[in-house]
């Protein structure tokens, strides 16, 4: 199984932009199946052994999970002009994508768009660098608010908490290999209340790119988007992101 | 129909599946809540949700659930 493909071909024509969308750490393509980028084709992203592909084998460090999501971009492209977001660990995984998307298939995004996270050489820094799975728990409880019910239950024992234990493992486990400058456009996202990444320091995007670079702030935690008014703006932002 | 609201109230016991229909939009289940509806409807009905059927119109109410694994048994 590739991309979790809102299949809008007949219904907005083969030639729109492409927006990938790269999960968060313990995120799935189903976290973004509210999202609607109006004049896109939006697709989010799955990592082996999330979400719809549970049973596939999990990655074994960021890089391996961008040169997988490099393929499914790939595979999906015939043609259009395509753009990256990533939030959060999606982010780096982004980055990484992007140099196989370059390298292996010659493929260049028109932007990158990374949100409430720090760029590779100052990544994870306090960005969800969650020390061990016991850590990885509370932060399930306390910020994604799941529930002692859902967190007992055998698929999420079985399926989903090795998946959500394994992206904080990987993050924890990642070194900079690509201190490099792209020619790629970078936007950062950041978020006024977010505890994990510090204001001011998605900026340091900015020396990794030798095109334009564009700030822009949300209101609201890591998770700014859970709400449904900032999710708008956010759409309506990422539209003329896009639509360049 | 009544199979189905066992599961779902199975998945999530606070949520009142027989009359809610904006399940997704409101934010009352959330991509957690959807992967274990899909995961359990792939058990109970033997069917596959392909990542096409992923969108909250076929998620935000039982009966749009229950129509949409009608769909797919059908296929």
């Amino acid at each position: 199984m590739g991309t979790a493909v809102k299949d809008n071909k007949q219904r907005t024509g083969r030639r729109e932009p492409v927006l990938f969308a790269f999960p968060f750490a313990g995120g799935t393509s189903l976290s973004y199946m509210s999202w609607d980028v109006p004049g896109t084709r939006f697709m989010p992203l799955e990592y082996g052994g999330h979400g719809l592909r549970m049973n596939e084998p999990l990655p074994s460090s960021i890089q391996a999970a961008a040169e997988d999501a490099a393929r499914q971009v790939a595979k999906s492209l015939s043609g259009e002009k395509f753009c990256l977001f990533g939030h959060s660990m999606g982010g780096i995984v982004a980055w990484h994508a992007l140099h196989y998307l370059e390298k292996e298939y010659g493929l260049f995004p028109e932007k990158m768009v990374v949100s409430c996270c720090d760029d590779p050489v100052h990544f994870p820094g306090r960005c969800l660098s969650l020390e061990s799975d016991a850590d990885v728990l509370s932060y399930l409880k306390d910020d994604m608010r799941v529930s002692k019910k859902e967190m007992e239950s055998a698929l999420f024992q079985k399926k989903v908490l090795p998946s959500i234990l394994n992206d904080f493992k990987i993050i924890r486990e990642y070194r900079c290999e690509e201190e490099g400058v792209i020619g790629t456009p970078i936007t950062a996202i950041e978020a006024e209340g977010d505890r994990f990444v510090k204001k001011g320091t998605v900026s340091h995007w900015q020396q990794r790119t030798s095109g334009k670079f564009e700030l822009q702030s949300f209101p609201g935690g890591h998770f700014y988007f859970d709400d449904k008014e900032i999710l708008g703006s956010l759409l309506r932002f990422l539209e003329g992101q896009i639509l360049i | 129909m009544d199979e189905l609201l066992e599961i779902l109230e199975d998945i999530k016991e606070d949520v009142d599946f027989e009359h809610e229909t904006a399940l997704v939009d409101d934010k009352l289940i959330d991509s957690l809540d959807v992967l274990q509806i899909i995961a359990a409807l792939n058990e109970e009905f033997d069917i596959q949700v392909p990542a096409s059927e992923i969108l909250p119109k076929n998620f935000n109410s039982a009966q749009a659930i229950y129509d949409m694994v009608q769909r797919l048994q059908d296929e």
